[in-house]
Parts: C-alpha cells; structure tokens; sequence
C-alpha cells in the first residue's frame, strides 16, 4: 500500500518544474510566436533547402528553405489554440450537460447519458476524421469543432457523476431549503466543488487535444493555412532519408508538450487527492 | 436476465445514435459533396448528375433509410471509386480489414508482453527502481506520437543496423509487421504497466490476499491466483477503452509503413473524396469498438464472481 510519506517529493518536484517549464515554452512561443522567430515562415528560398542544424539555421530547413525552429515556434500557436479551445468548448458544454444530467436526474439523466454514449461510441479521432474531411478548406475552427464534437462526453460524465453526489450534500439541502433557484445552487454551491477534478480532466484532455491536433495535420486532415507540427512532421517523414532534421524538431515539438502538459496534469491530480500519489 | 436485456438495448441505441450522428453531420456540415469534389470548374448538369448519382436529390428520409438499408443488407452501400463497375463498401473493406486487424492484435500481444511483467513487478515492489524505471518509461510512451517513434524505428532498424532491408524507397518497402505493431503497443503498453501497477498495489492487502497469506500459501501462488486475478479485472475494461486509440492508432501507422489496410483504405476515401466508402470505414470502426466494449462487460462479469451474482458493484 503506497502511504503518501512513500512517494519520493524530490523527483515529484522535479517533474513539476519540467511540466511548467514545457507548458511556459509552449505558451511563450504560442503568443510571442512571430515575434521571437527568427526568420519568416513565409520566405521560401530553395537554395538553402534540407540544411542540418547550422549558425543561421539552429535547426536546419525543410523542403522550401524555410527555417525550421520558425516553423516550429509558429507550429505551437496552432497547437495552444487548438488545445485550448478545444478543451474551452468541451468543458462548457460537458459541464452544462452533465450538471443538468446530475442534478435534475430521471429523464433527464437518461436522454443525457445516451447522448454521452454515442459520443464515446466513436473511437478517439475518428468522428474528427470524418467531419474534417467533410469540411471545405478546414481552418483552426473547423479543426477545434470537430476535435470537441466528442470531446465534451468525457467531461459530461465526470460532472453528472460528481453532481449527482454533491445533489444530496447538506449544505445544498440547506440552499434548496432557503429557496435559491436551481441556477444559483449549481452555480454557486454544486459546481465550485468539482473545480478540482475539472481541472485534472482539461488539463489531460489539452494533452490529447494537441495530440489528436498533430495526429489530424499528419494525415492531411488538419488546419489548413497554419503552421502545424503534425504536417511538418508528415513533411519530414518523407524525407527522413535525406534529412532527419525536419521530422525529428516537429517530433520533439510535440513530445515535448504532450509530455510537460501530462506532467503538470499529474502534479495537479497528487496535489487534490493524495491516494492517487504514486499510481 | 433483465440486466443483460438492458445491456442489449443500450447499445441498440448506442448504435442507432451512432449511424444517426454520422448521417447527421454530413448534413449540418456546410458545402455540397458533390461541390467539393468536382471542385469550382464543374457545370451545373455536371453537379446535377453528381447529385442524383450520390443520391442528394431525394428527400432526406430516404437517404437515411438508404444508410440504414446498406447497414442491415451488410453491403454499407455503393462505393462511388468507379461509376462503371460499381462494388459494395463492405467486399472493399473485407479485402482490407485482415491487414488492420492483424496490425491490432500484433500490438496488443507486443503491448501486454511488456506491460504485464512490468506492470506486475511494479505493482509488487512499488518505488524500486524497477517501478521508478518504468514510470519514466510510461510519462514517454504516451507522450510520444507514434508518427514520430514509426518513422525514428523505420530510418533506425533498416538504415543504420540493417536489421530489415532498406527498400530504397523510404517508407513503401517495409510492410512487414513487426516494427508497426512495436510502434502500436509502445504507447498501449505505457498506459496498460501504470493500469496493472495500480490494480496491483490494490489488491497486495486486499482482505482475500491476506487470508490467502494467512493460511500460509506460497508467495507465486498468491501472485498467481489471488493478485493476478483481481488485478485483470479493471485491465479488462482498460484494455477494451484503449481499443479506440488502437483502431485510430493502425490508420496513422498504416500510412507511415505504406500498409494496406483500412487505415490506408480511409486515406484513400478521403483523397478521392468517396463518401461512402469514408463513412462505410466509419461505421465499421464505430461498431467493432462498441462491440469490443460489449465484449469487456461480460469478461469483466466472468473475472468478477460480485458481478454474476447481480449484487454490488466492483
């Protein structure tokens, strides 16, 4: 049995540095992208296409010359945006339909929780896949919708369950007892109480956004019109032979933020409950 | 019996929300099909033909009962590849299913051949190095794509050791199975080690492991019969949801190993535009996870005695 004195803190903390040390470099590079590249993504010259890693060129080119940290600094806007906004839009709508599911219960909770079983029907990506490609020119948004599509079941069954429990509480007894209306007592005396696991879920869920965000550009059905480290990648793995340059920045890229949200998603989970440390 | 009747028509309805939103989207998703893919050149007659041949001119609850006529004939409709020798999507994706299929199961057995005694002995010796190892382990197989890792393996084993031949070309020669499934069971096997470590540590000072202790067994048959046992019970489920990211997994690693499969086949629907040979893939992959889901419950059932009796949940 793993007593929370048997977690070692000092590679707890360590990893909790890594974790915001990823997320500060995905966010600095996502709002001051342009500003700190340093080369434009748009100047194609093919006469210095497929460099390694050089002095002008930290981390080499690609195909059309371009400078590839630049592409990869600019990649992290659309991979933040489309975390972040996908977990935004899947968390509002989770959160309303999952408290309506919980805290009304009957059939209202039964027509809900169909609703999240056919979302949760539709394996990983797959619907995104599919609305995608039925998507003339897909931008960031069509991308973020079709990511969120099935993305706010898993947070409509979270908050219906916790809902559903907190429902019967005392203290929301109490405010039903006064007469607040049932708006105030989801808002003000249901909902604060599952902050906490909401927050451990968008971050987890931001992780597997900006994956199935780079999973989506690597099969050619992601935003088109932006940098995105999935094509970047898709670009590389072509020319892995002659350059291992290109797919290994835009790999790493992703690693690296998938990793350092997990990390901090983790740090998050240990700090709200204490028997989940170590499993 | 009523329980297992309520299950059934769970997913009945499971299934016909399914069918339902895929018919749905494509119609609240803006732009005409038949526009898309003729592009902006076509002429009107063009896109009328397109449109009458793709069935858009007929009223709308006759194209969904169309879908449902193409589910229930198990034919999933006309795949529009060829106007003059028209096939049925399902004998196109019969030809490619055994590839996918395989991929699958080849990186579960690899996924389960690392997680299980790592998971295990993780679970039983909790903050060794073994079990320090394979968290870090763990953090990285998730975190990395396997878009990334298929590639990485590919240029490694067959440029720089020679341990498959180099094709020449890059990525097309390569169709074998192994280095695909070790890519497809990398990241199953990361979530799967922490899944059993935990179910593990559960059971070690569960109340039928001490009394299984107590009456002095040996420590291999406790491992065996009492932790192991109870340990697979939540692996079960885990291992059906992680069915989804398997299935989505072999589309992204058929792409990168040039492997005909389904995956493949989907790109291929996608470039060339035929849509029902895209949602034909769709329904298919949609149903065999709702199945495979299914299929956990009453494992799951079988691995716990509380459940057949219909009492309390696990």
């Amino acid at each position: 049995m793993s007593s929370p004195f048997s977690a070692r803190p000092s590679g707890r903390r360590i990893a909790v540095r890594v974790g915001f040390f990823l997320v500060g470099l995905l966010m600095v590079c996502a709002i001051l992208g342009p500003v700190i590249a340093p080369h434009s993504v748009d100047h194609v010259d093919p006469s210095v296409a497929l460099q390694g890693p050089g002095l002008e060129h930290w981390l080499g080119t690609d195909e059309d010359g371009r400078d590839l940290l630049s592409l990869v600094i600019h990649g992290a806007r659309s991979a933040a945006l489309v975390g972040v906004g996908t977990v935004a839009i899947s968390l509002l709508l989770g959160t309303l339909l999952g408290s309506v599911s919980g805290y009304f219960g009957g059939w209202w909770d039964e027509v809900g929780m169909r609703f999240v079983e056919m979302a949760l029907a539709f394996p990983g990506i797959l619907l995104a896949i599919f609305i995608v490609f039925l998507t003339r020119d897909p931008g960031l948004w069509a991308v973020i919708l079709a990511l969120s599509a099935t993305g706010w079941a898993g947070y409509a069954r979270l908050v219906r369950g916790q809902v559903a429990v907190l429902r019967e509480m005392p203290h929301v007894e109490a405010a039903r007892g006064l007469g607040a209306s049932h708006g105030r007592i989801l808002w003000v005396h249901v909902l604060p109480g599952l902050s906490g696991p909401l927050a451990v879920q968008a971050t987890f869920g931001l992780a597997g956004a900006v994956l199935a965000e780079a999973s989506l550009s690597f099969l050619g059905l992601g935003p088109q019109g932006v940098v995105s480290w999935g094509a970047l990648l898709d670009q590389g793995t072509v020319l892995f032979l002659k350059t291992p340059w290109v797919a290994t920045s835009a790999g790493m890229a992703i690693f690296a933020t998938v990793l350092g949200v997990n990390l901090l998603g983790d740090a998050l989970r240990d700090s709200l409950d204490p028997h989940a440390r170590g499993t | 019996m009523s329980i297992v009747f309520r299950r059934l028509l769970g997913t009945a309805i499971v299934l016909v929300g399914v069918v339902s939103t895929v018919f749905v989207v494509q119609r609240i998703v803006p732009g005409d099909p038949a526009e898309i893919l003729l592009g902006d050149h076509a002429t009107p007659q063009q896109l009328e033909a397109l449109r009458e041949r793709m069935g858009l001119n007929q009223p709308l609850t006759e194209q969904y009962l169309d879908v449902w006529k193409g589910i229930l004939d198990g034919t999933l409709g006309t795949s529009q590849e060829n106007a003059d020798r028209p096939r049925t999507v399902m004998s196109v994706l019969r030809e490619h299913a055994p590839a996918t299929v395989e991929l699958a199961l080849a990186g579960v057995v690899f996924a389960l051949m690392i997680a299980l005694p790592l998971g295990v002995i993780s679970g039983l010796r909790p903050w060794s190095a073994w079990d320090q190892g394979s968290a870090v382990l763990a953090l990285a197989g998730v975190a990395i794509p396997n878009f990334f890792l298929g590639p990485l393996l590919l240029h490694w084993f067959s440029v720089e050791i020679h341990l498959f031949p180099d094709p020449g070309q890059p990525l097309a020669g390569l169709s074998t199975l192994i280095l695909p499934a070790l890519v497809l069971g990398t990241a199953l096997a990361a979530k799967l080690t922490r899944m059993i470590r935990a179910s593990v540590l559960d059971q070690v000072n569960a109340p039928h492991v001490l009394a299984a202790r107590s009456r002095g067994l040996s420590s291999s048959r406790i491992v065996i019969h009492y932790i192991l046992r109870g340990a697979m019970v939540p692996v079960v489920t885990i291992l059906a949801l992680q069915f989804a990211s398997l299935l989505t997994g072999t589309i992204v690693l058929e792409k990168v190993f040039a492997r005909p499969g389904l995956g493949s086949l989907l790109l291929d629907g996608v470039a060339s535009r035929n849509h029902t040979l895209v949602q034909g893939i769709v329904l298919l992959f949609s149903f065999a996870y709702v199945f495979v889901n299914g299929l956990a419950d009453v494992v799951h059932t079988a691995l716990d005695p509380r459940l057949r009796l219909g009492g309390g949940h696990a």
